[in-house]
């Protein structure tokens, strides 16, 4: 959560500053296998964030002394290009990297069926490209994209949205102002299929019934973005079909 | 997902969580989990039924293909360092005779106390048959049976394909006279299961 101002975010009218509802997400659109070299990538442009995910595995785990013998570990790396923000980010993993890196593998493991292959490491680099609120559950939402397109099992996808509190109004998939300046944001991930809850944050405060409305509210939303990782799996396989590869 | 309904046909796409069928008609196998009665696809790939044996399995179609010791690779020489060779390989020939494209690097070491004139060189820009004579990371070839060594080569003048010219090569267009440890059929490169592709220049 950013500083708390008095700017107003939700006009009178009831909508917000991009002209949304509360309840609507940004435009989402999800490209799979966009690199030859990696074993499995997906784009994702969700609003103004630009995510690229490349997988890589399973493949022997590295250093060995990592290697767990009943499964795959898998390692997540978030990264923001310098170029990603408004102001050049200082390259490297920071605190806020680093903690996303980890919440986000944590997130993917409870998805791959990492039982399968012990011993091995299923490396994901999430690398935004541009940002603009949001860019970890959009970074995982398209990592559980290229993941399936590596040929990787998994349980289930995938999915994630984030809620928030804007001028005392929950509101869903917060945009760069409403972070910024808003009362709360709330990403949470999910198996849609199971609807267990692999990833769940909150920073700022909500009361109980604002929880309850913020995570309905990405329920709703998760089967809608969730449809769209499924389309662009299936838009791959038609391109393949008609001798694209 | 493609199909949305159970009981697909082969080749039929599906996506992970999506329902392949019952577990009354078939036996899970790769990629495929049971769930209370229902088989669950695991992966992103087609369905595959085996009606003898009752399986149904997933294939993704992303299967790491890993060439082992003895099979025949196919490549070409992008780097020469102190007697090494790094060969960019683009396709390799399994025991059965099957060809794979796959897209690994590989090396090729000069014989240890062999160091002289009777070894003929190969050149980066070559296209070499080698065998896989050890496995690993970076797997090393060997090129030295008469079938295996270099199928096709350029000129270092002009790099016009070179044509044979015993005891070596010729470039046809410059005339300029070269030497390589040329595999048997150099020129005319027979590719397993493909019944005699011409790779070369004549």
């Amino acid at each position: 959560m950013g500083t708390q101002s008095d700017i107003k975010l939700i006009e009178e009218n009831g909508l917000r500053l991009d002209g949304r509802n509360p309840g609507d997400l940004r435009p989402i659109k999800i490209e799979a296998g966009v690199l030859n070299r990696a074993d499995g990538s997906a784009l994702i442009e969700w609003g103004g964030n630009k995510v690229l995910v490349s997988v890589y595995g399973p493949r022997e785990a590295y250093p060995k002394h990592n290697q767990d013998i009943n499964k795959a570990i898998v390692k997540a790396r978030y990264n923001m290009a310098a170029f990603s923000v408004d102001e050049r980010k200082r390259p490297g993993p920071d605190r806020r990297s680093i903690e996303i890196s980890k919440v986000l593998s944590e997130a993917l493991e409870s998805a791959i069926m990492v039982e399968q292959f012990p011993r091995a490491q299923i490396d994901v680099f999430i690398e935004v490209l541009q940002a603009d609120a949001g860019t970890r559950i959009a970074g995982l939402t398209a990592a559980a994209v290229a993941i399936a397109d590596a040929g990787i099992p998994m349980r289930d996808f995938v999915t994630g949205c984030t809620a928030g509190k804007v001028n005392d109004k929950v509101v869903l998939d917060l945009s760069k102002e409403e972070d910024n300046f808003g009362q709360a944001d709330l990403p949470i991930a999910i198996l849609p299929k199971s609807k267990k809850i692999v990833l769940l944050q909150m920073d700022g405060d909500l009361s109980l019934e604002e929880f309850d409305t913020a995570t309905s509210m990405i329920i709703n939303a998760i089967s809608r973005i969730n449809e769209i990782q499924r389309n662009a799996l299936s838009a791959k396989v038609k391109v393949d079909d008609a001798g694209g590869e | 997902m493609l199909s949305k309904q159970p009981g697909k046909t082969p080749d039929t796409y599906v996506l992970p969580g999506d329902e392949v069928g019952i577990s009354e008609e078939y036996v899970p196998g790769r990629n495929v989990a049971d769930e209370e009665g229902k088989l669950y696809s695991l992966a992103f790939g087609r369905i595959q039924k085996d009606d003898k044996r009752l399986i149904l399995s997933v294939k993704t179609g992303k299967e790491k293909l890993r060439p082992r010791t003895g099979d025949i690779v196919f490549g070409q020489v992008i780097r020469d360092s102190k007697g090494v060779q790094t060969v960019r390989v683009g396709g390799y020939a399994d025991k059965q005779g099957d060809l794979h494209e796959i897209d690994f690097t590989g090396l090729i070491r000069e014989p240890r106390g062999r160091r002289d004139d009777r070894i003929l060189p190969i050149l980066v820009g070559d296209y070499v048959r080698a065998k896989i004579i050890r496995e690993g990371d970076v797997p090393e070839l060997g090129i030295l049976s008469p079938n295996l060594g270099v199928v096709m080569a350029l000129c270092s003048n002009c790099r016009t394909p070179l044509i044979r010219d015993p005891p070596g090569l010729k470039c046809p267009n410059c005339d300029y006279k070269e030497q390589r440890k040329i595999a048997s059929d150099y020129g005319i490169v027979l590719l397993p299961r493909e019944g005699g592709v011409e790779a070369g220049s004549r």
